[in-house]
């Protein structure tokens, strides 16, 4: 199986930069706690991460599923606390299962994801998670913390141009985002979210650890590999977000126009 | 008569009830022709801006900005002007430029954006980003309620 195979949205990641120790991540969180990133900023950030996705994996050909993946995100972000944002959705090129979010309001989904979902819900679960990551501002709490890891003097040294010191954050938040993951408070949060966001929606929230589920059963249900690291395994994940689903009445599943959506995209 | 003359009276009184502004305080919120986000741009106000409310319908306030009508959502404005902001001086400090507006700097010729000026001194593609955006704008408000109403989600739920 592809190293790669099961990307952030099921892994998680490592604590933010190696050699960082809890004391500098507390004093990090807590310092950056005051301080705001402007939309504008935002936005710049999240394109940065789209075009850095999309020059690995290009944005799949399919208009139609590219459509209804984009309503049934927006229909998913119409439950936050943004939902006049600037939500922008899109599927990716690739067989690998995940899905990635950059600051803003951008959100990719895999083909490999969607072929591997058996309902609208559980399309809605991966998007509402994504879309928590950018609802929290978790791109910029990466960005911040390892900012702070580097030392802010030293991050933001007078030499830089602004574009120079634009491209340092992006490359941060790339490798954040496509690379080795959000962290496990941050991963938890997400989930938490998700499932609020998607009863909120009228989406059946099951939708999210059924799919999990699903992916912890292809892996083998080894709990954590190698390439989850310290990450709590998804089966963790799973009773987590079902208990917190508890008995609440079952939402929306549309599994016959997810379906059809499949199907007209040949997936 | 008397009749007619109530009738104005209370469409005084309710015009001043309604005659109120709000402030934007975020950066830049887009006003929309409809509650949501699916819905198209109307036109776009910065922090500061000064709105003046048509009316309010939930969470989401219609208002009136650059002699255009349309919606903004209630987190987006405030009663009061914003003052300073504390987080972005901080900012400033920690990062350089984490409140830098490359909107403004693009406007200003300056560049393209900070995201595409970056890319292009990679010699990366921004196909990407652009059919992201071009799928962004094939939905139309339309699309979406008549999606949300089929799916029995959303506001139809």
């Amino acid at each position: 199986m592809h190293k790669q195979i099961i990307k952030t949205f099921l892994a998680g990641a490592l604590l933010f930069a190696a050699g960082c120790n809890q004391q500098q991540m507390a004093a990090g969180m807590k310092m950056g706690s005051a301080v705001t990133m402007s939309e504008e900023k935002e936005d710049e950030l999240g394109q940065s991460v789209v075009i850095a996705a999309t020059n690995r994996w290009p944005i799949l050909d399919r208009p139609a599923l590219n459509k209804y993946v984009t309503l049934v995100g927006l229909t998913v972000a119409g439950a936050t606390n943004r939902p006049d944002g600037n939500w922008q959705f899109a599927v990716i090129d690739t067989p690998d299962i995940g899905a990635y979010s950059g600051p803003g309001g951008y959100v990719l989904v895999t083909r490999g994801a969607i072929e591997a979902m058996e309902d609208e819900a559980e399309l809605a679960g991966v998007l509402a998670h994504e879309i928590a990551h950018v609802a929290n501002k978790d791109g910029f709490e990466a960005v911040k913390r390892a900012r702070f890891n580097e030392g802010a003097l030293q991050f933001a040294a007078a030499s830089d141009s602004r574009l120079a010191a634009f491209g340092k954050e992006t490359d941060l938040l790339v490798n954040t985002v496509l690379t080795s993951g959000w962290n496990q408070d941050q991963e938890t949060k997400a989930d938490t979210s998700a499932v609020k966001l998607l009863q909120r929606a009228g989406y059946d929230a099951g939708g999210l650890p059924r799919f999990l589920a699903r992916m912890e059963q292809r892996r083998g249900g080894s709990g954590r590999g190698k390439a989850f690291g310290t990450h709590p395994g998804t089966a963790d994940r799973v009773a987590k977000t079902t208990a917190q689903i508890g008995s609440a009445k079952p939402g929306a599943t549309n599994r016959e126009r997810f379906a059809r959506a499949k199907a007209e995209a040949r997936l | 008569m008397r009749r007619l003359a109530g009738l104005v009276a209370l469409s005084v009184l309710s015009g001043s009830a309604l005659a109120e502004d709000v402030f934007v305080k975020q950066s830049r919120v887009v006003v929309r022709e409809g509650k949501g986000a699916a819905y198209d741009e109307v036109t776009t106000v910065a922090k500061g801006d000064r709105l003046q409310v048509v009316g309010r319908e939930g969470p989401w306030i219609k208002v009136r900005a650059k002699g255009r009508e349309g919606y903004v959502f209630e987190s987006a404005v405030a009663d009061q002007k914003p003052g300073e902001d504390l987080g972005a001086g901080l900012s400033k400090m920690l990062g350089g430029n984490a409140q830098a507006s490359s909107a403004s700097d693009a406007a200003a010729g300056k560049g393209l954006g900070e995201a595409l000026d970056l890319a292009k001194s990679r010699g990366q593609s921004t196909a990407g980003l652009q059919k992201m955006k071009a799928i962004r704008k094939s939905v139309s408000g339309k699309d979406w309620e008549q999606f949300t109403r089929e799916g029995n989600v959303g506001p139809n739920k």
